[in-house]
Order: C-alpha cells, then sequence, then structure tokens
C-alpha cells in the first residue's frame, strides 16, 4: 500500500475508530471525521487516500489513526508525506466565461435527469422521475423534499432547510446532501458575484446540523468551500472545459453513494442557476 | 395490516447498502412497505405521515437506524424483521468475503470470472461505445442493452467483432436468449432446436413465446438491434446470427425476424439464406406479402414450430382461418355493444415492432391509420399524446421515454392514455401489448385491471399477453386477471390486431 495524498484539513492527532465500509474506515476525534480510503473514492479535505487500500475486508478493529507533521501511521503501516502530496481542496476561480460556464450548467442538468440513480433528487428537475419513487415511503419522501425546496426557492430559506435536513434514505440523508450541494454552491456564488454569502451560509449550516457527524463533517466542508476531489473536479470542469469533460466529472459524482453524488449535484446546480432564492 | 420497527443503535452502514436492503425487504412475501433510514426527526415524520412509525422509534437518535416493516400480516411483518440481520450482514459479508464483489471496472470483472465470455453493457450510450470495444478486445460477445450508440461507433463495433468471430447484439437490443439463458428483457421459453435471429426486440419475444407455448423450444435467440439491418449498418450481425445457427448443432429450424430489411441487406440474407440447409422461415414486419412468406410473427412463429416437428406447413395456415372464423364471432358480438359513434380503434403500445405489426395488419381492414411511428403508408399524428382517427401509438419511442422507465416497466403513463382514449366518445376498441418476461413489470395485472375495468365499461378492451406461464409474472395468472377485469384476451398480437379491425369493420356495416 502507498499513501496517495492527504487532505489539507487532516490535523495531527491520535483518532480512534469509528467505522467502516467498503472503500473507507473512519476515525473520529474531537468531532473532526477523518477517513482513510481507497483510490475509488479518491481526495477530500479529510480523506487519507492509499492505494490497495482494503476498507472493509478486515476484520479486526483498527487500532487508532496516528498523524504526526509527515506520517500517517496505521495499524503497522506508516506512511510519510511531504508537502506535495497535500490535497488542496479549495477552489480559486479565475478567468470563468460565463456563457461556457451557463452552457455546461446544462449539460450538467440533462446528466442528472438523464443518468443519475433513479432514488436520486433529480426528480426536483425532472418531475418525471417521481415514478421511480414506490408509494409509500418513498413517495411521502418526496413530497418532504419538494416542500422544503418550495421554501426555499420562496424565500424561507432556512425553513426550507429545516425540512430538507436529516430527511431521506442513506447514511448521509438526501437532505443533507442537497444541503451540502447549496452551500456549496453559495459558496461559488460568492466568488463569481463578488458578493459575501458566508453569513448565510453560516446559518444555513447552523440549522442544517444535526447528531449525524457523517452530514455534519461534510456540512462543515461545504459551509466553508472546502470540495472533496470529484466535486473540485466537477466545478472546474463547468468553468473551463469542453462537455464531453463536464459530463464525465458528472458521471464521477454521481457514482458516489447510492444517490449522494447526484442529490449534491441537484442542490449545486439549482443554487448555482439562482433558483434558491439567494440573490 | 401489521406495522413494526427495529432500533438499531452504533449500526453504520453506507448508502449503497441501506438502500439495498431497503430493497431487499420489500420485496419479501407479505412485505406492503419498508425503509431503513437514520432516525432523524424528518425521517420520523416521513415515516409517521406514510404509515410506517413505530412508538419504537419516539427515543431515536440522528445516528440511529430505524428498520420499518409495514406488512400484511404480523406473521409477514415479523418474519421481515427477522430477516434484517440476515440481510445486513449479506449486505457486509458478500463485500468482506468477495462473494458479491462489485468490480467496477471490466477488468475487474474479468478478475473476479475469468471464464467470462459475453459482457452485457448497459449505460449511457455515449459511454456504451468504448466499453462494448473493450470488452470485444478481451474476447468477449457483447450483449448492448444501450441506445443512443453513434452510427460509426456500431459500424466499427460490427467489422471489429466480425473479424473476432465474435457477436455484438445491438446497440438497443433489449432482449436475447443464449444457451438457455435469458438477457435482459426475455421470457422463460423451452429449449429446443428452433434458432432466432431478430433485429426486433419485442418481436424475438413473441415468436419465442408462441413456439414455447406451442410445445416447440428455443436453441439460441441472436437479437441485433434494429439499425443491423438497415443500409448503414448492412446487417452485419444478422448475417453473423444466420451463420451461427447454421452451424449450431442444436438448431434445426431458423427463424429470421424483422421490420423489412434494406434491400441490399435483404439481397444478402437471401443469398446467405440458400447456402444453408436448414429450413429459414422468415418474418419481415412490413415487407411486401409473398405466397410463400408467413404474414404475422404469429404464422412465422407456428410454422417454424410445425417444420421442427416434421410437419407440413400448410397445417398452420389452415389452423388459423378455422381461428379466425372464431375471431370474427367475437368481433361482431362486440360491434354489437359500442354506441352509434363510437368508430375508431385505439393501440396503445409498449412493443415498437407489435405497433408495427398492427399497422401492417390494419392496411387491409381499416382506412385512416394514425401513427407517431407510421410504417408504409400509416399518416404520421400531429400530435404523439393527442389521437387522429385511427391511432397505433408506440409508447416506447423517445417523446414518452426520455427521464422515464419504459412502458414494459412503468405502466402509469399507459393507464392515463387508456382512461383518455376510453373516455373519447369516437373510441370503438382500446388495443394494448403486455410483455411478460424477466425485466417488464412484475404485476402488469394488478397495474392494468383497474383501468382495464374502467375503459372495458365504454369501449372494447383487446389485449394481447406475450409469455409463458413460466415467467415470473406467469401469463395463465395475467390472462385471467385481465379477462376478471373485462378484456378480450389474445393469443398473440396478431390475432389482437386481427379482432380489434374486424370489430370497425362490423361497426361501419352498421
Amino acid at each position: 500500500m502507498t499513501l496517495v495524498s492527504i487532505g489539507d484539513q487532516v490535523k495531527e492527532g491520535t483518532y480512534p475508530f469509528h467505522s467502516r465500509f467498503r472503500h473507507a474506515v473512519n476515525f473520529l476525534c474531537d468531532k473532526q471525521l477523518i477517513s482513510v480510503v481507497s483510490e475509488e473514492i479518491g481526495d477530500g479535505p479529510l480523506n487519507i487516500v492509499i492505494r490497495d487500500f482494503e476498507g472493509q475486508s478486515a476484520t479486526h478493529e483498527p487500532a487508532p489513526l496516528m498523524i504526526t507533521a509527515n506520517t500517517v501511521v496505521l495499524g503497522s503501516n506508516r506512511f510519510e508525506f511531504t508537502d506535495q502530496d497535500y490535497y488542496r481542496s479549495a477552489v480559486a476561480l479565475d478567468n470563468w466565461e460565463p456563457r461556457l460556464f451557463h452552457h455546461n450548467l446544462a449539460v450538467l442538468a440533462e446528466e442528472l435527469q438523464t443518468a443519475s440513480s433513479p432514488k436520486s433528487l433529480a426528480f426536483l428537475l425532472d418531475e418525471q422521475r417521481t415514478t421511480n419513487f414506490r408509494p409509500g415511503f418513498e413517495r411521502a419522501f418526496t413530497d418532504q423534499i419538494r416542500r422544503g425546496v418550495y421554501q426555499m426557492m420562496n424565500g424561507h430559506l432556512l425553513d426550507g432547510v429545516r425540512t430538507l435536513r436529516g430527511c431521506g434514505l442513506g447514511l448521509t440523508p438526501s437532505g443533507d446532501d442537497f444541503i451540502a450541494g447549496l452551500l456549496i454552491g453559495l459558496n461559488l456564488l460568492q466568488q463569481l458575484r463578488g458578493q459575501d454569502y458566508q453569513r448565510i451560509a453560516n446559518d444555513v449550516f447552523r440549522t442544517a446540523r444535526a447528531g449525524n457527524i457523517f452530514s455534519n463533517s461534510f456540512l462543515d466542508l461545504a459551509r466553508r468551500g472546502l470540495l472533496f476531489g470529484r466535486m473540485k473536479d466537477l466545478v472546474l470542469a463547468l468553468m473551463h472545459e469542453s462537455e464531453e469533460t463536464v459530463r464525465k466529472s458528472a458521471a464521477r459524482l454521481m457514482a458516489i453513494g447510492g444517490s449522494s453524488g447526484a442529490d449534491l449535484g441537484t442542490g449545486f446546480l439549482l443554487t448555482v442557476r439562482g433558483q434558491m432564492g439567494v440573490s | 395490516m401489521n406495522v413494526a420497527g427495529q432500533i438499531r443503535k452504533g449500526a453504520y452502514f453506507d448508502s449503497v447498502t441501506l438502500m439495498r436492503v431497503g430493497t431487499e425487504i420489500t420485496a419479501l412475501p407479505g412485505v406492503i412497505d419498508a425503509a431503513v433510514v437514520m432516525g432523524t426527526k424528518s425521517n420520523r415524520a416521513i415515516l409517521n405521515s406514510s404509515g410506517l412509525l413505530s412508538a419504537k422509534f419516539d427515543n431515536a437518535s440522528d445516528t440511529d437506524l430505524l428498520v420499518a416493516v409495514k406488512g400484511e400480516t404480523e406473521t409477514a411483518t415479523q418474519s421481515a424483521l427477522a430477516a434484517v440481520d440476515g440481510l445486513l450482514k449479506k449486505a457486509i459479508n458478500t463485500i468482506t468475503t468477495g462473494g458479491e464483489s462489485r468490480p467496477s471496472s471490466l477488468a475487474g470483472a474479468l478478475n473476479l470470472i475469468p471464464g467470462a465470455n459475453l459482457a452485457l453493457i448497459s449505460i449511457a450510450g455515449r459511454y456504451a461505445g468504448d466499453e462494448a470495444m473493450r470488452a470485444l478486445e478481451n474476447g468477449l460477445h457483447v450483449m448492448l442493452f444501450s441506445d443512443n450508440v453513434p452510427l460509426e461507433k456500431e459500424i466499427a463495433l460490427k467489422k471489429f467483432a466480425q473479424r473476432r468471430g465474435l457477436l455484438v447484439m445491438g446497440p438497443d437490443c433489449g432482449t436475447a436468449i443464449i444457451n438457455g439463458v435469458p438477457l435482459a428483457f426475455a421470457n422463460v421459453v423451452n429449449r429446443g432446436n428452433i434458432g432466432i435471429v431478430a433485429a426486433a426486440g419485442t418481436g424475438l419475444q413473441e415468436v419465442s413465446c408462441i413456439i414455447s407455448n406451442a410445445g416447440a423450444g428455443i436453441s439460441q435467440a441472436i437479437g441485433t438491434g434494429g439499425r443491423d439491418v438497415k443500409q448503414e449498418v448492412g446487417g452485419i450481425m444478422f448475417l453473423e446470427g444466420l451463420k451461427a445457427l447454421a452451424k449450431d448443432e442444436q438448431t434445426r429450424v431458423i427463424l429470421l425476424v424483422s421490420k423489412p430489411p434494406h434491400k441490399d441487406v435483404l439481397r444478402r440474407i437471401e443469398k446467405l439464406a440458400k447456402t444453408i440447409r436448414k429450413p429459414i422461415v422468415t418474418s419481415f414486419v412490413g415487407a411486401s406479402t409473398q405466397e410463400d412468406r408467413p404474414s404475422t410473427l404469429e404464422e412465422a412463429a407456428l410454422i417454424a414450430v410445425a417444420l421442427s416437428q416434421g410437419k407440413p406447413r400448410d397445417e398452420v395456415a389452415s389452423r388459423l382461418v378455422a381461428r379466425d372464423k372464431e375471431i370474427l364471432r367475437t368481433a361482431k358480438r362486440e360491434a354489437g355493444k359500442r354506441k352509434r359513434n363510437q368508430k375508431y380503434v385505439r393501440g396503445l403500445f409498449s412493443g415498437g415492432t407489435f405497433c408495427a405489426e398492427a399497422q401492417v395488419l390494419f392496411k387491409t381492414l381499416l382506412t385512416g391509420v394514425y401513427s407517431n411511428a407510421p410504417v408504409g403508408n400509416t399518416k404520421q399524428l400531429r400530435d404523439s399524446l393527442v389521437s387522429q382517427k385511427h391511432s397505433v401509438i408506440d409508447l416506447g419511442e423517445d417523446e414518452f421515454t426520455v427521464g422515464r422507465p419504459h412502458p414494459m416497466i412503468d405502466y402509469s403513463l399507459r393507464n392515463r392514455r387508456i382512461l383518455v382514449e376510453a373516455a373519447d366518445p369516437e373510441t370503438a376498441v382500446i388495443l394494448l401489448d403486455v410483455v411478460l418476461g424477466y425485466g417488464a413489470h412484475p404485476d402488469p395485472a394488478a397495474e392494468l385491471s383497474g383501468v382495464v375495468r374502467q375503459a372495458s365499461r365504454k369501449v372494447s378492451v383487446v389485449c394481447s399477453v406475450t409469455g409463458t406461464n413460466h415467467d415470473p409474472q406467469n401469463r395463465g395468472r395475467v390472462e385471467a386477471a385481465l379477462r376478471k377485469a373485462g378484456a378480450i384476451v389474445t393469443p398473440s398480437n396478431a390475432a389482437a390486431c386481427n379482432l380489434a379491425g374486424q370489430i370497425i369493420r362490423y361497426r361501419e356495416r352498421k
């Protein structure tokens, strides 16, 4: 195994084991969640990417994760790293072309509508997708989401956040992923318009934050404009790249989780298109 | 009805696992609805509004995992909850032991199954061509379910495959049966000695089911995708499929199914067919009829059956003539029930081949036929959503399927249209195809019965059911349910179209 990258928000310390998934092992200390992940998951502000890492194949609980100024110690494995191994999670935008950007947003919308998981929030972009949800819990869930988004679009942003937070399927519920996308979108709008949306973002985060540490971690990073690798690639593709690259980046985003990537993408898209009542 | 729940504290599973387990629980016998969700306040509110909230959840926290089940009976509910542990463990263990590893690439999949010789590809069309080429380069045959693969790519794939002695079934190939294994949308049919090459997906399903229901069986059913027999592609895979069946020892009779190939392609097919010793039956829906060629898919299938059993093909024609007399009797009876201004047939098809066959058959029976996918002299509908005179609609066309599941899976659009057409005072007959098999809706009878019952109060509802009793949906049960709802059910699309057309003709004579 070799270390591929370490997120720029990873701080020195000892992190006890928290949980394990198929491509990730999570460690938690003082509400900071660090994930050791395979290349399949990729870069993130709080990710340590290890080549040939197998998250869930181990049967024993791993020893705590130890991080110093230039080493990561994971059980019997020791990885050294330098400044060059850091993954820089902020996106600096320059020389963007509005027409290209808006064209690429339409491409992203198309990808979400045609290629995202049937149970993603892309039904907010294409009403016909609601037929993918079974009657009962799933349809009640889509009603709740619609209610929350309607509130947001009509000037009641925080009410909408309250309606969406913790709502839906998945370890990070769909509503939380949507809000994370909104926060990322706000950060992008801030840079594009030169307006200060940080207070709104902070309010959204405080309202959305609840007991789910995964969601909280994700939301906090989004609030601060710190992006995981696939999202950063998508934002840069939207600003500068061809339609083909946007489609590929969108596909990589939508491959995250059951529908998490697509849910985040939907929240991001609606925000950046100015539909979330943020002027 | 019974609702029960479980709380799992400190249980962390990734999203894919949770969604998968939720789906599996809902599919358990006697389960009406289920949810596996984090215990947030929002989710508890949704559980409440969908009738899934258990009192156990009152003190759940955001990080608790809630399992909620609504079952037909308490036994069903408790059984489902008892299965949750196993489902969660299976989801984890299959990952840790590699029992059901999920490779994320072709290379990964080949590592897992080194002996694989076929790749079934179903991803967005713009990526599918490259993946198909990768599969071919690795020596695999390809079934390309994806559509929207560029024409140049299709040609390149097929030429490459041809040089390597491999098959490319598709693009837009929805069905095949290879060595007895149904692929994608396919039916459970008998194995036997009739081999099929088809550039028409529902055409393949129709003939393979009729063959199986008649007591014969299928050796191989090779789909090629509809574009294969057009001039540009030149019938590359159609011809390769025909050659493969000619060599296949289990195949004694060959059946070819397609919409009319381009004349150059037809010439190549005929030239190749002359070199093959096995009897070949062709059904090119919409081609000009020749005396020795069957006029319907049903007739072609039955001829293939007769030949496979060493019987003369003539007996099929006489059997169908006798059956058609019965159809006329039924048509006369139905025509008598309709009001004076009820004069049109409205065909609502999930299968494109059936829509085409309907138009061909209506050519001799009716005048003023419109379609959103016209064949021959049929006129183009101005608006696919609004019928004109006699209308036959292919609900599988793009305008109906962009962003939504295919009508063979999702009946909601067609159901709405059935009621619209039934409410039209000029509609006399609604004509439907119901296609069973893997990939199709698991309970079409439940989906359709309500609207058929409603519609049949005003119009004649004529349904063909394509399937076998071994299909997951069970053809016999579906037919019985549709009859109970008031539909007239026929064993083939051709019979249904004939009946619908004859009802109108009797109406016109009144």
